[in-house]
Formats: structure tokens, C-alpha cells, sequence
């Protein structure tokens, strides 16, 4: 029944398919904002201390693969530890089993030999591409690229070869490159091909989080995804600390259809407007540290209320919380939703004349900050509610002021 | 057979490696260490070893084993943890402590555990590498498809059903090799 695989060669495929299928991940910067598509490629490029390796495990816990494939490669090893205690006791949200059951653990630690760690991630997006060619949507998870490039400095300085940038091989791009190119969609040989995926995600730890340096730099070239995690945000205890103003996905037009068939009509247009507050809300960030808020027109004002409800309601996600580690799509969708609904009645408020004070101080807005806690189940009921009680506090503002 | 002319951390040089070739895999020294050729250079072979090279010196020798680096794919894969090398963690601590030891061999797959095998073509079906010919329940999540090799293709003479380890033959294939 075994199959033997040299690691350095990828397996073969009969076909590479675009990818169309948000990999839902339950973190809602990353599906909201930044989503990756199944078979897709990300990196998640980081200071130290910023939460990348929150991250990989938020995604390795919560993302809809049917198998997980860690490698954790030159971190410590008492982040592997953490896996290892963890994962057994957490439940797959839609089959209710143990999350062990579905994945697969390479660790080379820091303290192991440095030449393993060379091939760690060879070995494991080969046993990612074995279950990929079964029909499976695989995610593997690479946490840190860059301890496995400095792996390939060191043997490279060994060998007396010419060092290129920053003391890395010449050939580092073309080997990050190839890990990479691993990933994809496809249809599996065979007489009756099947559809598999495999996506691969990548820490990179710049040193000193500055991502000039090649590892970064020749990674960045590959992955269509970015999530740039961000010192100063994990610093305010904003986690996950991506930064919404450095990331991007390139799979958003090639999801955009999936996501207004799958979960609302509206759900492009709603990621837009949440994107255009906030890159207001930056703009209006450097006029306020020049002049103070208070010369801020209303219109103004209510975008930065607005744009902070998306940040501190929203974006921001508690990994350790029971209930809001983990937000399905129309969750998001509903919460979302609402913040929004929330910036047209405020807008329309100031327009008839309604104070900023008045509105920030809604009694609404505390139950908005408090909406993700909502159990899954009861979103759809609770959130209704908020929306009235939001659409009646309004009502009641504006009819006081006339 | 080769013997260490040097040896400079994970690198290892070794002549009279005229037999081996690229990413072969080699077993370095008396402790038996798994390494891996990376550069070759007339009969001169550099080997990054994947193990800790502490208490080698030149002359020791060095064996090719003619096969490049490889995993073994079946049943027994998930929950697993591995090293770098695909060398299970949980059963290296039973054989040797909680240290890592050098040397050791264990193989990457239970050769022991028994797994309960589905057929899902009947014998006389032709087919090519890639199809699936039956299935293992893994897990409670994961049902393991087990696949015909890539590159194998030809007509299933006899396909079992029942209770096999890993190595066992499950299905044999007329024409070209027989499936494990």
C-alpha cells in the first residue's frame, strides 16, 4: 500500500486549474480583506514578536482544508510544543473530531541539525502533494522560510560557494521559488482525474522586520498574497496585527464571484467601503496630528468613528477567545453588516444636523464592540436585533435635533 | 565506498564517490549517518549530513545507497510527527530517549500496524498511475485513497480485501511492476 517519493522532485499532475475558492480561514482580516484562494500562494513576513506564528497556528487550527501539514522549521521548539498540546484537544468546527486528526507535524526545531532543516519543507509539501493527488484541499504551513534560507546560507558558505545578497546563495529565489511553485490547484492523474489543492503558506522573519532584505524580497516575488504583520499594531495589542494598509491579495477578482454567489450579492461592495474607510481614516490620521480633531468637518469625524469600529470590532480578532477565535463567512458577512449600516445612518444624521458627540456616545455602539462574542448560532437572530436597536437610536438622535 | 576527507560542521567531503551521483543518499561513517550528496567534483563528493557530525574525522567511510532522498507515502502518515527526514519523533524517543540519538534507523511509516483495506475496482479493470484502486479509514476525518503508483499502468490481475500492513501487496498489476 506505501508509495515511495523522492522529496526533491514535485508530483505530477495532469493539469493546473485557476483558483476560484476562497480557502476560508475564520479570521476575518484575511477573509474579509486579504483572502487566499485554495491553491494559492501567501506570506506572512513579520517582526519578531508581531504574532506570525499566532497566525500559522490560527490558520493551521481553523482553515477548511481536509489536511494540515505544519512544518515548523528553526522556530522553537516550545511553539511546536504548543501544536502538540493544542491540537488535540481542539475541535473541527464542522465535524466536531479532534483537529489532530487531520494533520501532519515536521518539526525541526532550532536546536536540531541545521542540514534537516533543508529538506523539512521538501518533506513536507511532498506529503501535502500525496494527499493533494488523492483529492484532498491541503494547506501546509511553513513556519519560518527565512531559518530555512539561512539553513541554505550555511551550507552554501560551507561549500565555499559565491555568496550573493546579504551572504545568501545565488540560487535562493529559484529555491524559494520552487518550494512555492508546489502549490496550486489541480487535477490529479489518472484515468478519472481529481480536483485537489494545495496551498502553501509562509512565515518570513526579516530581521529587525524589514522586508529589503532577499528572503522577503524573493518570496514577495511568488506569493499573490501578502500579509504584513506589523510591530507597532501588535505593540496596541491590535491582533492579528496585519497591517490593512501593507497587505494585499491578488486573488480578489478571481474570488470576487465566488464570495457574491456564495454569501451575499453585496459582500464585494461591503469589502470595498471597509477599505476605503480605513485608507480615509490614515489620510485623515495626518491632518489630525497637525491641526487636532476638532477641525474636522462631521462628515470627518464619522469616518474616523466608523473606521475605528472596523479596526477595534472587527479587524480585530481574539485568538484565545473560545468564541471569536473562529468566524464563519455570513458571521462575518452580518458583523460587517452592521459597522456599515452604522456609517450610512451616521453620515445621514450629521447631515441633518445631528453632533459627532452625540453619536459616538450611542448606547448602540458598546453592543456593536460586543457582537463578535455572539455565539455562531444565534449571529443571524442577535445581529438583527443590533441593527434595529442601531436604526431606532438614529431615528431618535435625529428627531431630537429637528 | 569512500572515505571523509573532511568535514566542516553538517558539510561533509568524501572521495572515491565515483558511483554515487546528485542527491544520492549516503550513510556517513560508522555511526551510520544519513546525509545527502550536493555537489560532486570528480570522485569528490560533498555530503550535507543530516545528523550532528560531533566525532568525525577523516578516513571514516562513506556509502552510497544509490536512491535520492525520499518519503514514504501510506496509511499511518496523519498525526504523525516528524523530523526533517521524515523519522518519526514519538517512536525515536521509545528507542532511544528523549535525546536525539545519531544513527538511528527507524522507518517513517508503522510497518507493524494493520490497516483494513477497501477495494474499489474489481481484478481485470485496466489502470494507469494515479487511479485509485481502494481505500483505508485513517481517521475519523481522513480516508486514505490509495493510489497506483505514477508510471504504473496495466491490468489488475488480483485485488485483496481485508486487514494489511503498509508493506503488504495489496493489488498486483499485469504488465509492468506490481503495486505494493
Amino acid at each position: 500500500m506505501m508509495q515511495k517519493w523522492p522529496v526533491r522532485i514535485g508530483r505530477p499532475y495532469n493539469q493546473k486549474l485557476p483558483p476560484e475558492m476562497p480557502l476560508v480561514t475564520g479570521q476575518r482580516v484575511i477573509d474579509t480583506l486579504f483572502p487566499i484562494a485554495k491553491g494559492g500562494v501567501a506570506a506572512v513576513p513579520g517582526p519578531f514578536g508581531s504574532g506570525k506564528t499566532v497566525v500559522q497556528h490560527q490558520l493551521a487550527k481553523w482553515a477548511d482544508a481536509d489536511i494540515v501539514v505544519y512544518i515548523g522549521c528553526g522556530e522553537r521548539g516550545n511553539e511546536m510544543t504548543d501544536v502538540l498540546m493544542e491540537f488535540p484537544e481542539l475541535k473541527d468546527p464542522k465535524t466536531g473530531h479532534s483537529l489532530m486528526k487531520r494533520t501532519v507535524l515536521i518539526a525541526n526545531t532550532s536546536d536540531m541539525p541545521v542540514a534537516a532543516r533543508e529538506a523539512s519543507v521538501y518533506t513536507g509539501i511532498t506529503i501535502a502533494e500525496y494527499f493533494r493527488d488523492m483529492g484532498y484541499s491541503v494547506a501546509v504551513m511553513a513556519d519560518s522560510t527565512s531559518r530555512w534560507a539561512e539553513a541554505l546560507r550555511e551550507m552554501s558558505g560551507r561549500l565555499e560557494e559565491m555568496p550573493g545578497e546579504e551572504g545568501y546563495p545565488a540560487y535562493l529565489g529559484s529555491r524559494i521559488a520552487q518550494f512555492y511553485e508546489r502549490a496550486g490547484r489541480v487535477l490529479s492523474m489518472g484515468t478519472i482525474p481529481r480536483e485537489g489543492a494545495l496551498t502553501a503558506i509562509g512565515a518570513v522573519s526579516p530581521p529587525g522586520g524589514d522586508i529589503s532584505e532577499p528572503v522577503s524580497q524573493a518570496t514577495l516575488r511568488i506569493v499573490k498574497v501578502f500579509w504584513g504583520l506589523d510591530a507597532t499594531l501588535a505593540y496596541r495589542r491590535h491582533f492579528p496585527a496585519i497591517n490593512w494598509m501593507t497587505s494585499y491579495s491578488l486573488y480578489l477578482d478571481a474570488l470576487g464571484e465566488w464570495f457574491s454567489e456564495s454569501i451575499a450579492a453585496d459582500w464585494n461592495k461591503l469589502r470595498a467601503e471597509a477599505i476605503k474607510i480605513l485608507s480615509d481614516e490614515s489620510e485623515l490620521n495626518e491632518i489630525v496630528q497637525l491641526v487636532g480633531v476638532d477641525a474636522l468637518s462631521g462628515d470627518d469625524r464619522v469616518t474616523l468613528e466608523v473606521a475605528r469600529s472596523i479596526r477595534e470590532d472587527y479587524l480585530h480578532q481574539n485568538a484565545f477567545d473560545d468564541i471569536d477565535t473562529y468566524t464563519s463567512l455570513p458571521k462575518q458577512y452580518g458583523l460587517l453588516k452592521i459597522i456599515l449600516t452604522l456609517y450610512k445612518l451616521a453620515q445621514q444624521a450629521i447631515k441633518a444636523g445631528v453632533s459627532i458627540e452625540r453619536i459616538s456616545s450611542m448606547r448602540v455602539l458598546e453592543r456593536i464592540g460586543r457582537a463578535k462574542y455572539t455565539p455562531e448560532q444565534d449571529s443571524a437572530a442577535a445581529f438583527a436585533q443590533i441593527e434595529e436597536a442601531l436604526a431606532k437610536e438614529m431615528d431618535e438622535l435625529t428627531r431630537d435635533n429637528a | 565506498m569512500g572515505t571523509i576527507i573532511k568535514v566542516s560542521g553538517p558539510l561533509v567531503v568524501a572521495e572515491g564517490m565515483k558511483d554515487a551521483n546528485m542527491f544520492d543518499v549516503v550513510r556517513v561513517s560508522n555511526h551510520n549517518l544519513i546525509g545527502e550528496v550536493i555537489e560532486m567534483r570528480d570522485d569528490k563528493a560533498s555530503i550535507q549530513v543530516y545528523e550532528e557530525t560531533t566525532g568525525l574525522g577523516p578516513g571514516e567511510p562513506v556509502t552510497t545507497t544509490g536512491a535520492p532522498l525520499s518519503v514514504e507515502l501510506g496509511p499511518g502518515l496523519i498525526e504523525k510527527m516528524y523530523d526533517g527526514i521524515q523519522r518519526p519523533l514519538v517512536i525515536m524517543r521509545e528507542q532511544a530517549g528523549t535525546n536525539i540519538t545519531r544513527g538511528i534507523d527507524v522507518s517513517a511509516l508503522d510497518k507493524q500496524a494493520k490497516w483494513e483495506f477497501i477495494p474499489d475496482i474489481k481484478a481485470g479493470e485496466t489502470v494507469v498511475g494515479g487511479d485509485i484502486i481502494g481505500h483505508v479509514d485513517e481517521t475519523v476525518l481522513v480516508v486514505h485513497k490509495i493510489m497506483v503508483p505514477n508510471g504504473v499502468s496495466g491490468k489488475i490481475t488480483d485485488i485483496k480485501s481485508g486487514s494489511f500492513t503498509v508493506e503488504e501487496t495489496v493489488a498486483t498489476i499485469l504488465r509492468m511492476k506490481e503495486k505494493q
